[in-house]
């Protein structure tokens, strides 16, 4: 009959009666695998397959064969078979057994790795935009946001400023008490300065104690307001030294409008931080918003002191 | 969970499904552990075999510890039980001509979770 080579391949086939699935024709492997045909072979779908129905094998025509998978198990091994009952001739249906055991085995491992694989990816995308220490996002995060929300603004109604932190006397804190408690002064002022913020601001740490808020829908002018009531809950918010002694916190701030004091998030920080450098320099603990007078005025005598005066 | 990956060193996912899919018909046709793993599904006991072997032999993702005596309490297994299983799989292991020095370390990793699978 030519289905020999059906053989090597874990395939096997017999030729039956439409009407009572007598065999005609049983390849040698038939009945080692799944069983013997007529009645018997009736009875072993009903047991192995709740939903088998002598009805719907009555229905097999070219257009419509018959499939399902049952379970087959003797004392030793077990095996997965995808049964199909097909039309053959007019008197005659062809069932065709497929042991799928070692496909299912595969299918089921490669869903499983698949979805570590996908953990793994989630995983790593998150670790590449937060800051490990605070737990917030990170410089990365800050320009991807950036990116994204400005490339999808309509340009003409945009209403997006953008302020930098930095932490005042950071150095002092990890120089008298150690870099733990220098961890834990970030770590803190991270949690402080996230819970002061609203669902319009993005928040992250962009450097050692430097810190971005992007707001979206404020001027400078606005969020000059927000971030001066942040400084005044950060001043009054205390922190206990490992000797345990209360101290307390305080930021300088600089402030720039999208547009208005520059197109790019480098822009933008820049100027930011030209405004934040005039803070420390005339005395800490304050926001400035950043202008072109505040440059003209300042330039030239605190351009100098800028980095010496910035810890 | 180990330094050297061996997951990577015996062929990847290439090498890890054949393997786990020997491991699972080895222990179904275990007389002392199969009545353990027969109720439970090709399906999951696949995934989980997957994912635990992955993990242990330095491959992709984590096994968290409390998951896995969480998931075996409930079996309340035996010493004899868990030396067959580990039987199984050092024997399965060295099917796939897992080099003998790196068998061992992997059975030590299992040794190490012992107190989360075996019952008191």
């Amino acid at each position: 009959m030519g289905f020999d080579l059906l053989n090597k391949l874990n395939i096997v086939v017999a030729i039956c009666d439409r009407q009572t699935l007598m065999p005609s024709y049983s390849s040698s492997k038939f009945k080692a695998m799944i069983g013997a045909c007529g009645e018997a072979i009736f009875n072993l779908f009903e047991s192995k397959d709740k939903q088998f129905s002598r009805e719907k094998v009555l229905t097999v025509d070219a257009q419509n064969p018959y499939e399902f998978v049952i379970q087959l198990k003797d004392d030793r091994t077990r095996k997965t078979i995808k049964v199909t009952i097909s039309d053959y001739c007019k008197e005659q249906l062809m069932i065709v057994g497929q042991d799928i055991s070692e496909l299912k085995k595969l299918e089921y491992s490669l869903q499983s790795y698949a979805s570590i694989m996908e953990t793994q990816e989630k995983s790593l995308i998150k670790m590449a935009y937060t800051d490990s220490l605070t737990g917030i996002a990170n410089r990365r995060a800050m320009f991807k946001k950036f990116n994204e929300y400005i490339e999808y603004q309509n340009q003409d109604n945009i209403n997006v400023s953008l302020c930098v932190l930095d932490i005042d006397h950071f150095k002092q804190f990890n120089d008298i008490y150690g870099h733990e408690f220098g961890d834990d002064v970030l770590k803190s002022f991270a949690e402080k300065v996230t819970l002061a913020l609203d669902d319009d601001c993005y928040f992250a740490r962009i450097g050692g104690e430097e810190f971005c808020v992007l707001s979206y829908t404020r001027n400078s002018v606005e969020l000059n307001t927000l971030i001066h009531n942040v400084l005044d809950s950060i001043k009054f918010s205390e922190i206990l030294t490992p000797e345990k002694n209360i101290t307390q916190i305080s930021f300088s701030a600089g402030i720039v409008e999208y547009t208005k004091h520059g197109t790019t998030l480098d822009e933008l920080l820049s100027n930011a931080d030209k405004a934040l450098y005039f803070a420390k320099a005339t005395g800490r603990g304050q926001v400035i918003s950043f202008s072109t007078d505040l440059l003209a005025k300042h330039e030239a005598t605190l351009t100098a002191k800028f980095r010496e005066t910035k810890r | 969970m180990t330094s050297i990956n061996y997951f990577e060193k015996y062929g990847g996912f290439a090498t890890l499904y054949p393997l786990v899919g020997e491991f699972y018909d080895a222990v179904l046709e275990s007389d002392i552990v199969a009545y353990i793993f027969e109720p439970i599904g090709m399906e999951r006991l696949i995934e989980h075999q997957t994912k635990y072997l992955a993990a242990m032999m330095g491959g992709p993702g984590e096994y968290d510890d409390e998951k896995l005596k969480s998931a075996h309490s409930q079996f309340k297994i035996t010493e004899t039980e868990w030396n067959e299983v580990v039987g199984i799989f050092i024997a399965t292991l060295n099917n796939f001509k897992v080099e003998a020095d790196d068998i061992k370390t992997l059975a030590s990793l299992i040794a190490a979770r012992k107190p989360l699978i075996v019952a008191e």
